[in-house]
């Protein structure tokens, strides 16, 4: 391998391949479990005194998939013949009724709850207002609680729109992806171009405004043009808070299979000059909008900030998850619920919970991995936080990372802080993978075990040898990663 | 209905496909261009559920505008299209056959009795045809086989 002198750091990179992750989920490698509640009763202690944590409830049901999406999803057909919401919700009050029930829940302090999914809005209304009030007869909620129901445009109609303005939700999160009709016919999103605008509009009518969209660029047939109209779509909706995503093709979904047989255009190459120029834009224009980019990819007007991963990533607190398809934390194990709605429903009649997969205890070296790569999303490591939370130094128990990110140029060691430079930003997801353990690597038999949502891409960048994210040690630049869509300068 | 008459033709094809990729090829209305060949431009008015409408124009014809009548997400959906010499309607459905998947459409059209020798020799032939075309192409474009 040719190596690049520092001296050429105009040319180098500083990693041989650039790492790109929608989501993080950490440790990845996990493994299934026979008996899921024999697992919880022996290595959790439910009458523990509690403490901090957050909730989050996952709702199974899309009307469709979106055709590049990785997460679990179940259809649910808007006439639900068999009843599945009504059973799955009654399932659910079950299992939040049994976690509340122990002692480690029932005294701990929730200070954030989030629906998502799947897709959260898709319940009808009187389940919505079920959820939300067993949440808030179970539990002991902060004063200061978040409540956040993530969803989709399509499913809101006047009925539901008054509950919640009217309900203990005090924040929404709607997954947009574009205001284009073009576009979102082709990503295979449920809800029409006109959806979105509308639906704000009729909360922000009614007085409420705390409201999240998400969006995509780089989407099939996505041109600078498009993107420039979404933003100014977004500008023109005064909301507080956004994000935008990079489009990802995932393997085993449909897209993949449309763009491989010629039906839909592959996207341009993350690293070609118009998805730069997409990101660079809407970063421009957010600023001069007056929102800050306060976590990665996510872009807020001050006070706005999303407090469910701030509880979870920043602050560093317990997740309960309750529903199939989520991941819960806490008590130094990570563990999962598996898909199958009807096994859920299920075990919850039993009085049971369904635990399906979990990871070794993390050791105390690896909670500290975790917490350092979930708080990068903010840029920064603050010593006094870190030393509060683990006892120990931040700058001697990552000595030899944080070396090799100085000598890169991706970090700034402060007095009071470690904090990315503008490289580290560019190169994030590599930055956060030098704080995996390396007992983490080449992990391949954590392929063949059960992954669900974006689990089985953390475990597919983990499959890989360190050096193929990362490099050697000792070869601190490489030569630049080719631009390999250069010549498509004239798409923009 | 004693002044109509009925013509009938469905096609089937199993496939190992998911359910919900399937559902994603039907939903997508702007691109049934991708499997059926008897379309030229298409467009939805809104969103995939039952009464919005579609303008449709099949390949040598004049524009139309088609009904969403029935929606079950992952497992059927019905078009309706009503024409001056008649009814057509496109029952489309999906079901899960072990691992497999079993796509159906069915074309049921009622014919008013003074139109039928003309629908017969100049419209349903290539009805029929892009029928089993269409499964076919539905068929290759979300299988694993």
């Amino acid at each position: 391998m040719t190596v690049v002198t520092p001296t050429d750091l105009t040319v180098g990179d500083p990693y041989p391949n650039k790492c790109y992750l929608p989501f993080i989920l950490y440790p990845p490698g996990m493994h299934r479990v026979p008996d899921g509640s024999e697992w919880l009763h022996s290595h959790i202690d439910l009458e523990q005194q509690g403490s901090d944590f957050t909730l989050y409830i996952g709702i199974p049901f899309c009307r469709t998939r979106c055709k590049s999406c990785p997460y679990f999803a179940s259809l649910l057909s808007e006439n639900d013949p068999k009843g599945r919401e009504e059973q799955y919700v009654d399932a659910l009050v079950k299992d939040i009724l049994r976690w509340g029930s122990t002692r480690k829940f029932s005294t701990g302090l929730l200070r954030n709850i989030y629906i998502g999914g799947g897709t959260g809005s898709i319940l009808k209304t009187h389940n919505l207002r079920r959820i939300v009030d067993t949440v808030f007869a179970t539990f002991q909620v902060a004063d200061d609680y978040e409540f956040t129901l993530e969803g989709n445009a399509r499913d809101y109609d006047d009925e539901k729109i008054d509950y919640i303005v009217s309900s203990k939700i005090n924040r929404l999160s709607l997954g947009v992806q574009s205001f284009q009709p073009e576009i979102l016919g082709v990503i295979g999103s449920p809800h029409a171009a006109e959806d979105s605008a509308r639906v704000i509009r009729a909360f922000q009518s009614r007085g409420f405004h705390n409201i999240q969209l998400d969006l995509m660029f780089n989407m099939p047939g996505h041109t600078l043009d498009i993107w420039r109209r979404d933003l100014e779509t977004l500008a023109g909706l005064d909301i507080p808070h956004f994000t935008i995503y990079l489009y990802r093709i995932h393997k085993e979904t449909i897209q993949n299979k449309l763009i491989l047989k010629g039906k839909v255009e592959r996207p341009k190459d993350p690293e070609s000059p118009m998805v730069k120029a997409m990101y660079r834009e809407a970063i421009e224009i957010a600023e001069s909008l007056g929102y800050s980019m306060y976590m990665v990819d996510h872009f807020c007007k001050p006070g706005y900030e999303n407090m469910y991963n701030h509880w979870n990533w920043k602050v560093y607190v317990d997740t309960l998850a309750v529903g199939p398809g989520s991941y819960s934390y806490f008590d130094g194990y990570r563990f999962g619920t598996e898909t199958d709605v009807e096994k859920y429903v299920r075990l919850a009649q039993e009085d049971k919970p369904l635990i399906s997969t979990v990871t070794e205890e993390l050791s105390p070296r690896v909670q500290r991995e975790r917490y350092i790569i979930f708080a990068l999303l903010y840029y920064e490591i603050e010593y006094s936080f870190y030393e509060s939370k683990f006892g120990t130094s931040f700058l001697e128990d990552f000595a030899d990372e944080i070396g090799r990110l100085v000598r890169k140029g991706l970090v700034e060691v402060l007095d009071d802080r470690m904090k990315l430079t503008k490289l580290g930003l560019v190169w994030h997801t590599n930055v956060i993978l030098e704080f995996f353990n390396p007992a983490f690597w080449g992990d391949a038999e954590s392929l063949n075990e059960p992954n669900w949502s974006l689990n089985g891409v953390m475990v597919e960048v983990g499959a890989h040898a360190r050096s193929h994210w990362l490099g050697e040690d000792d070869v601190t630049f490489y030569p630049p990663i080719p631009d390999a869509e250069a010549t498509e300068a004239g798409d923009v | 209905m004693s002044d109509t008459q009925k013509f009938v033709a469905a096609a089937t094809v199993t496939v190992d496909a998911l359910t919900h990729d399937i559902w994603a090829v039907w939903v997508d209305v702007n691109a049934w261009k991708n499997w059926n060949p008897g379309i030229d431009t298409v467009r939805m008015n809104g969103n995939f559920k039952q009464g919005t409408t579609i303008s449709l124009t099949p390949s040598g014809g004049e524009q139309l505008e088609v009904v969403i009548t029935e929606v079950a997400q992952g497992e059927y959906f019905t078009d309706e299209t009503h024409l001056p010499f008649g009814v057509i309607r496109n029952h489309h459905r999906m079901e899960k056959v072990g691992d497999r998947v079993q796509i159906t459409h069915e074309v049921v059209a009622e014919i008013g009795e003074e139109h039928v020798a003309l629908f017969a020799k100049a419209i349903w032939p290539a009805l029929q045809g892009d029928t089993s075309v269409g499964v076919l192409n539905i068929a290759d474009l979300v299988g694993n086989d």
